[in-house]
């Protein structure tokens, strides 16, 4: 563990120095805030479209695109600047190096996600029906099942030629019913006040994490090895 | 010591590495030369364990590699063609985290990065970002960073690459230090001048099997420059 925590901290560290790939997030999440925000102007004005679907599906577009772009940055960083041999001549578990990528990405998409719920309720004046914790705390969860899945793919991919192609390809048919339609469901009930009804989507999530993070542990050896 | 034993690497249908046998004995410098595309760093790496062998093995210290390559990069330092350091943290930062990646005592990190650093001659500029260095001081942070855990064993691939002279007499005198300390250490390099003066023997790589051997005496002599200069044209002498 102490070498996940040390990969995980100099990630954090050298991050925020370069601002690299949360800037890049950071910027990806606001345009497609913004884009929502003048696509959906006559109807939210009209008050005819139901804001806490749209919230939901919104805010579940920003992180998971700027997940992928995070993610995907974590690793071709390492690859494109040759430091990634350097990681793989420590003697440490691959597991390990699984794993210090997993948290600081994961403290990464969250910063992101805080900062697109908070876009969300400014240029929207919304409120989440006072549910904003709720919000918060789901976006956590799927997150997390979010960031190992997608870190193991990242892996996978860094490797091939194509892997900005790759990535992508490999990533959206994962998450899509594992993360994804669960997470926007459980948002935009959670901001109606009936998060409690879901407990379904909750089960669903947590277990995806638990498959996806056990598989990534096991898988590291020959992820990275390959 | 380290010793590879009739390792074959095969990339598709190219052999890369043909049965090659070699080993480098404990307080001994070997030369590996040879031509561009010979596998010279593809048996570099196989013997850092970032590649698997086709065939064959790697012993250190009468452990198979393989069997835990974990353990066994805990003796192994490299140099690569790469630095392996990370542009957005100092010197010093940088030598904390591989510190603290090979598991050496918390707490003593800073200290033994200071004399590091000090030894190749960084401790100047040990607070400085690594994106301000120029490339024979990332090479001299490099040197720390394969020292930082005393391995054992030494793998360095074109190490006195972008070093000036100082840097160059300076790589070549820690490298008889290691030496008087009992290390195996393995040179990849072109420079039979530099070498010469430092190695104990000299294995050239043609077509992916050690073609010639050349022991301190021979070097002595000079052959090991006419022969590596006639390998290079195309054949062995």
């Amino acid at each position: 563990m102490r070498a996940a925590l040390t990969i995980a901290s100099k990630d954090l560290k050298t991050e925020l120095r370069s601002k690299e790939m949360i800037s890049a997030m950071f910027l990806f999440s606001l345009l497609i805030v913004l884009a929502f925000r003048f696509g959906f102007e006559e109807s939210v004005s009209a008050g005819s479209v139901d804001m806490p679907d749209l919230a939901a599906a919104s805010l579940w577009i920003c992180f998971s695109f700027s997940a992928i772009v995070g993610m995907h940055s974590s690793f071709a960083k390492e690859k494109d600047r040759e430091t990634l041999e350097g990681l793989m001549l420590c003697p440490v578990e691959r597991s390990e190096l699984y794993l210090g990528k997993v948290i600081s990405n994961m403290v990464l998409v969250f910063i992101v996600d805080v900062l697109s719920i908070a876009f969300f309720a400014l240029f929207f004046a919304y409120d989440y029906g006072g549910n904003g914790l709720a919000v918060v705390v789901i976006a956590l969860l799927g997150t997390v099942t979010l960031v190992l899945v997608g870190t193991l793919v990242a892996a996978i991919s860094v490797n091939t030629k194509a892997r900005e192609v790759l990535l992508p390809i490999l990533l959206i048919p994962l998450i899509a019913f594992s993360v994804i339609m669960p997470s926007v469901t459980l948002t935009g009930d959670a901001i109606a006040g009936m998060a409690t009804e879901s407990v379904r989507e909750i089960v669903s999530i947590a277990g995806f994490a638990v498959i996806f993070g056990v598989v990534g542990y096991l898988t590291a050896d020959y992820v990275f090895e390959g | 010591m380290i010793e590879a034993k009739g390792i074959s690497k095969t990339f598709g249908r190219r052999t890369v590495l043909d049965k090659v046998d070699l080993v480098v004995g404990d307080g001994e410098i070997v030369a590996l030369m040879g031509p561009n595309g010979a596998g010279k760093t593809t048996l570099l790496r196989i013997l850092a364990t970032l590649l698997e062998p086709s065939s064959g093995e790697v012993v250190i210290q009468s452990m198979k590699v393989l069997d835990d390559p974990v353990i066994a990069r805990k003796a192994i330092g490299v140099i690569g063609h790469s630095p392996y350091v990370y542009d957005d943290l100092t010197a010093l930062e940088n030598l904390s985290f591989y510190w603290s990646m090979y598991g050496l005592p918390r707490g003593k990190s800073e200290e033994a990065g200071r004399a590091m650093l000090e030894r190749v001659g960084l401790s100047h500029r040990m607070h400085d970002r690594v994106a301000v260095f120029s490339k024979g001081m990332r090479q001299r942070l490099a040197i720390a960073r394969a020292l930082l855990h005393s391995p054992r064993i030494l793998l360095l691939d074109e190490p006195f690459s972008s070093l000036d002279q100082k840097g160059v007499d300076l790589l070549s005198q820690i490298l008889l230090e290691e030496k008087a300390k009992g290390r195996s250490i393995l040179v990849v390099t072109h420079d039979v001048q530099r070498i010469s003066t430092l190695a104990d023997r000299a294995d050239v790589l043609i077509g992916g099997r050690v073609g010639r051997s050349y022991d301190s005496r021979a070097i002595g002599k000079g052959e090991l420059d006419i022969g590596y200069r006639t390998s290079i044209e195309g054949g062995i002498s």
